[in-house]
C-alpha cells in the first residue's frame, strides 16, 4: 500500500510467470525444453495454462511464451503491453504499476487460486472464467476491484494477463498499440457480436415453425438468435416445458424455460410435436411437448 | 388382571392407530410411489437426456463452435445435474490412477482443450440397471454409455501431430425425486429426472 493521503493508491506488484519446462534463450525468448504433449492425465495442468500466454517481464528482458505454438514476440510490441497497463493503472489510482518480479520455475496454476491473484484480459472472447477465477474484460472495473480489496486486505497483488485465444489454436499477438487498448475503456462490437449482427437472422410465423427451424441442421447456429428471442413472445414470462414419453409428464432436469428449451433444440436438433398448451390469457404458461 | 390387560391392549391400539393416521396424512400430500407406465416414461427420457448430455458435451468440445455456443451448452449440461456438487470420473491412459472433478470445471475443462481439433462422441447408451426405490424415497438407476475422444495438437511448426485417441465406457448415476415444481402457474409435487455422478467403467485404447 502507498500513498497514505489517498486511500485508493494502491501499489501493484505483477509477476509473470514461467512454468518449469521452459529454458531462456540467448536472445532471451523462450523456449520449451520438450515439445509440449499433452496427456488427459496432465489435464489439471492444461487446462488451467492454457491458452494463458505467460509474460516475464524486467528492466533486461521481455520474454513471451506461446504455449501452443511456441512463437517469441517482438519486444516493441511487449513494450506496448507494458505501455498499455502502465496507461490504465497510472492515469487513475495507482501510483505504480510493474513493479516486476521474477520468479522462474514457479507453479502458477497455483496463483488461480490465490485471492490476490486477478486475471485481465482484454478480449471479451477470452471467456468469463478459467476455472472458478474470474477473467477482467474491463480496465476500469479490475482498478476498482483492485482498490477495494488493496484496501481491506495488505500483501502483493498479482495480475495475470490473458489474451484472447482464437479456437483455431493460434494465440493472438497482444495490443500493439495504445490506441488498440483505447477500446478497452469504450467497448466496440467484438467480433462475436459482430458476427451475429451481421448473419442474417432466420423468422417464423407459427410455434410450429419456430421449433423446426431452431432444431433444423441446415440453419446455422449464429442465424437462430432471432428465433430463441422470437419464440418467446408465444410464452408468458415463467412458461414452462414439459416433456412427454409414453403418454407420461416426465421432467429432465427441473423445470424448463423456453428460452433453456429453444437453446437447446439447437443442439439436439429434435423434432417437437406440440402435445398441448395450456393458456394464460393470450400466451401459453405451459406447454407439453413430444421429441422424436 | 383382566381390567389392566384391557387397559394396555386399549393404548397400544390408540397408539397404533395415531400412527396410521400419520403415514395417511404424509402420502396424502405426496404421491411417493411412480406407476409402471411412469417408470418406463423416465427410463425412455433418461435415455434422451444422457443422449443430450453427449450432444452438449460435443459441442463443448468443438473447437469450430463459438465460445457463446459452448458457456450455452455447458449451462444447458449442467441443468441436467442434481447439484452442482456432482462428480465426473476420469481415467488416465498412462496410469491407473482415476481423476476426479467437479462436473461443471470438467465441462470447462474440456471446452479449453488445447488441442487442434476434439471430437467426443458418446454411443452405446443403455440403462445398466433399473430404476429402483432407495430407502429415501427417490429411484435410482444407472445409463451406461462409451466414449471415444479424438484430438489433434498442432506442432510448433504447423504440422499435425499423430491423432490422439481412446475410448472409455463411463456409468452415469440416474435419480428420479419428488420435487416442486410448476405446473403452469401453480406449483406442485411432481417428479423430476436428473443425472448424478459418472463413473468410469471399463477402458480401452484403441
Amino acid at each position: 500500500m502507498q500513498s497514505c493521503g489517498d486511500p485508493k493508491m494502491v501499489k501493484v506488484e505483477v509477476e509473470f510467470l514461467l512454468p518449469s519446462d521452459v529454458n531462456l534463450t540467448k536472445d532471451g525468448f523462450v523456449s520449451l525444453i520438450e515439445p509440449h504433449e499433452v496427456t488427459d492425465d496432465k489435464e489439471e495442468f492444461i487446462v488451467v495454462s492454457y491458452p494463458l500466454t505467460i509474460y516475464r517481464m524486467d528492466t533486461e528482458r521481455k520474454l513471451k511464451l506461446d504455449y501452443l505454438n511456441n512463437k517469441a514476440v517482438n519486444y516493441e510490441k511487449l513494450a506496448a503491453v507494458k505501455r498499455d497497463f502502465n496507461k490504465y493503472f497510472e492515469a487513475s489510482v495507482f501510483d505504480s504499476v510493474f513493479t516486476l518480479g521474477s520468479k522462474n520455475n514457479s507453479d502458477f496454476t497455483s496463483y488461480l487460486t490465490m485471492p490476490n491473484c486477478f486475471l485481465y484480459s482484454e478480449k471479451p472472447e477470452s471467456g468469463s472464467e478459467i476455472g472458478e477465477k474470474r477473467i477482467f474484460h474491463d480496465a476500469t472495473e479490475l482498478r476498482t476491484e483492485l482498490a477495494t480489496y488493496a484496501q481491506k486486505n495488505k500483501g502483493k497483488i498479482f495480475i495475470l494477463y490473458y489474451p484472447y485465444h482464437s479456437p483455431s489454436g493460434s494465440t493472438e499477438e497482444p495490443a500493439e498499440s495504445v490506441n488498440e487498448v483505447e477500446s478497452v475503456k469504450k467497448p466496440t462490437s467484438t467480433s462475436n457480436k459482430a458476427n451475429v449482427s451481421s448473419t442474417s437472422q432466420e423468422s417464423a410465423n407459427s410455434l410450429e415453425e419456430y421449433f423446426q427451424k431452431l432444431a433444423s441442421r441446415d440453419i446455422p447456429y449464429e442465424s437462430k438468435t432471432g428465433l430463441k428471442k422470437g419464440i418467446l413472445s408465444y410464452f408468458t414470462n415463467d412458461a414452462t416445458i414439459v416433456r412427454v414419453n409414453n403418454n407420461k409428464e416426465t421432467l429432465a432436469g427441473g423445470n424448463q424455460s423456453i428460452s433453456s428449451y429453444a437453446e437447446s433444440l439447437c443442439s439436439t436438433h429434435r423434432r417437437v410435436v406440440i402435445v398441448e398448451k395450456q393458456m394464460s390469457d393470450t400466451k401459453i404458461s405451459k406447454l407439453k411437448v413430444k421429441e422424436e | 388382571m383382566k381390567n389392566w390387560f384391557c387397559i394396555i391392549l386399549m393404548i397400544v391400539s390408540l397408539v397404533s392407530m395415531v400412527n396410521a393416521q400419520e403415514l395417511d396424512d404424509s402420502s396424502e400430500g405426496e404421491d411417493l410411489r411412480l406407476t409402471v407406465e411412469e417408470l418406463d416414461a423416465f427410463k425412455q427420457q433418461a435415455l434422451r437426456t444422457v443422449e443430450d448430455l453427449g450432444t452438449y458435451i460435443k459441442i463443448i468440445v468443438d473447437k469450430a463452435n463459438s465460445l457463446e455456443r459452448k458457456n450455452n451448452n455447458v449451462q444447458l449440461a449442467m441443468a441436467l445435474f442434481a447439484t452442482d456438487s456432482n462428480t465426473v470420473e476420469i481415467s488416465s491412459l498412462k496410469t491407473p490412477q482415476k481423476y476426479v472433478k467437479r462436473i461443471r470445471k470438467y465441462l470447462i475443462a474440456v471446452r479449453d482443450l488445447p488441442y487442434q481439433s476434439v471430437d467426443i462422441t458418446w454411443y452405446g447408451i443403455h440403462l445398466s440397471s433399473e430404476f429402483k426405490k432407495g430407502p429415501d424415497g427417490k429411484y435410482y438407476g444407472t445409463a451406461s454409455i462409451c466414449q471415444t475422444f479424438e484430438a489433434t495438437l498442432l506442432g510448433a511448426d504447423g504440422a499435425k501431430w499423430p491423432k490422439k485417441k481412446d475410448t472409455t465406457c463411463k456409468n452415469i448415476q440416474l435419480v428420479v425425486e419428488q420435487l416442486n415444481c410448476l405446473d403452469g402457474l401453480k406449483e406442485k409435487k411432481c417428479w423430476v429426472l436428473k443425472l448424478g455422478d459418472i463413473k468410469v467403467d471399463e477402458q480401452r485404447l484403441n
